[in-house]
């Protein structure tokens, strides 16, 4: 916080215009400076509610949000399966166009579409970011991938999910772990459907910004492999690098300025 | 602003020095409270983020919640063979049935701003008792809100903010019963709802996360016969427009 020091002017010392004037270039400067976090507290309140703010029904916080609707639909097939839940199309010739395909094995990538999960902006000033991705997981059915040559329909695709900010996870997001002793169990989703939301909350500094939702599968296992469900699968006859997606899907940005500089 | 000062060597007047005065006091007099008011953030200002319910002094941020207690199970009587998600589905011709709603008389009168929308819930069972094929039982949900803009209620639903979660058959070694038909399976929906375009103030008539037994193209008497949603919690917060 800039403070104003006055230095006065001593008995018997002769003036000089400069000296004086920067008294007052001081004194306007710190007025020039001054946040609102250096106003006493609870100034701008109304006495007799605090909620009730005086200078202006407005707010720092900015709300942005970006959202994809992608149907789960039948493949038309007439018997069992012929609903959106039991089997829905998840292909790429016949689903809906608007899925997100999660590429197998290739870390992680921005959820793409008609409308990227990607918000961009600048800001002058810190501020405190809580971000929310909000989305529908769905895959087929383990026995709809099939490792090669083995006879054996018993493949289990991994969702991971992120929210990337500058190119970094945001802490607490997921789902998706590290393999922790070569392990490849336990690194994302395994269920089916999911319908859930991940949110986290962190600072950034001025400057240009971007928070991205990021889907992966990492190695998938497969019960094929010497009966062991955790065993690496290496090929496959139908690989999960189709039918494991993203369905509809909404990132909200909530934007909380720290402060601003007010000049008059 | 800049100060307007004697300049070095010449004779410091009355005049100079109230010259100066002014000029600092030009700059304090001349703080823009708009400024502040829309661009700052602090303890004092935080609560400004929720504007009021108009003409009240009652925030704009409202929860509803569904306690175990009282959980929702919803039954064959509003099941749908649904082939692919719409309005027409959930909302007009064949009625889902109410997870948990939020709602008041004469509704929520709001400026206009965005509204974060937060549902969370959990699904604990789907209940199928035959098992005679392996199909299997589909829990819906759909969040969808009722505003007015000064004429007649608008119902806006919106695909995206569907969802759905199923479980597989877990049927015991005979195949005649089913072992378990416990899901536990939590859901959740967030999204924003952008009012901040309107000029007048607006009404925020209700909020509704409703659901439905989803059965696919099964025979009737295969069918799954009832879903329930435990623990939901179904939240609102108008946040005043960008600035």
């Amino acid at each position: 916080m800039s403070t104003y020091l006055p230095k006065g002017l001593k008995s018997g010392a002769v003036i000089d215009p400069d000296e004086l004037g920067d008294e007052f270039i001081r004194a306007s400067k710190v007025a020039s400076d001054t946040t609102q976090n250096q106003w006493s507290d609870a100034s701008f309140q109304d006495a007799t509610n605090s909620k009730i703010n005086l200078l202006k029904a407005g707010t720092g916080v900015i709300a942005t949000e970006v959202s994809q609707a992608a149907l789960l639909r039948t493949g038309g097939t007439p018997g069992w399966g012929n609903d959106p839940g039991q089997a829905p199309d998840l292909t790429v010739a016949s689903g809906s166009a608007e899925l997100y395909h999660i590429p197998y094995n290739s870390g992680f990538s921005t959820i793409t579409g008609t409308q990227d999960m990607e918000i961009n902006w600048t800001s002058k000033y810190p501020e405190l970011v809580l971000v929310a991705f909000s989305y529908q997981g769905i895959r087929k059915r383990y026995t709809d991938f099939d490792v090669y040559n083995s006879g054996s329909d018993h493949v289990f695709p991994q969702t991971q999910i992120r929210i990337s900010l500058n190119g970094g996870t945001i802490i607490g997001t997921g789902a998706y772990d590290h393999p922790h002793d070569g392990a490849l169990r336990g690194q994302g989703m395994q269920n089916r459907p999911v319908r859930t939301t991940t949110l986290g909350m962190t600072l950034v500094p001025p400057g240009s910004h971007s928070v991205i939702a990021e889907a992966a599968q990492p190695q998938a296992y497969g019960t094929a492999l010497g009966g062991s469900s955790a065993g690496s699968v290496t090929a496959f006859d139908n690989p999960p690098d189709e039918g494991v997606c993203i369905g509809h899907r909404t990132l909200i940005l909530l934007r909380f300025p720290k402060g601003k500089l007010i000049g008059g | 602003m800049a100060v307007s000062k004697p300049t070095s060597g010449s004779t410091i007047t009355p005049t100079s020095v109230t010259d100066m005065y002014d000029s600092v006091k030009d700059v304090v007099n001349a703080v823009p409270v708009s400024s502040v008011g829309e661009s700052a953030f602090g303890p004092h200002v935080l609560p400004s983020c929720i504007p009021n319910l108009v003409g009240t002094t009652t925030s704009g941020a409202v929860n509803s919640a569904v306690a175990t207690a009282d959980a929702v199970t919803i039954t064959k009587a509003s099941h749908n063979v649904m082939l692919l998600e719409s309005e027409g589905d959930v909302v007009t011709s064949t009625p889902w049935a109410t997870v948990v709603e939020i709602t008041k008389s004469g509704g929520y009168v709001l400026p206009p701003c965005k509204v974060l929308v937060m549902f969370d819930a959990r699904i604990s069972n789907i209940v199928k008792a035959h098992t005679a094929d392996d199909q299997i039982g589909q829990a819906w949900f759909s969040v969808y809100y009722t505003a007015n803009y000064g004429a007649s209620d608008v119902t806006e639903w919106e695909t995206r903010n569907m969802g759905m979660v199923f479980t597989a058959p877990s049927i015991s070694s005979d195949s005649t019963l089913l072992a378990s038909s416990t899901i536990e399976e939590p859901v959740s929906c967030w999204f924003l709802i952008d009012k901040s375009a309107l000029t007048e103030n607006w009404t925020l008539v209700n909020i509704k996360a409703v659901g439905a037994v989803g059965t696919g193209a099964q025979a009737l008497s295969r069918r799954p016969t009832s879903v329930t949603f435990t623990s939901a919690n179904l939240s609102f917060i108008a946040l005043h427009k960008d600035s």
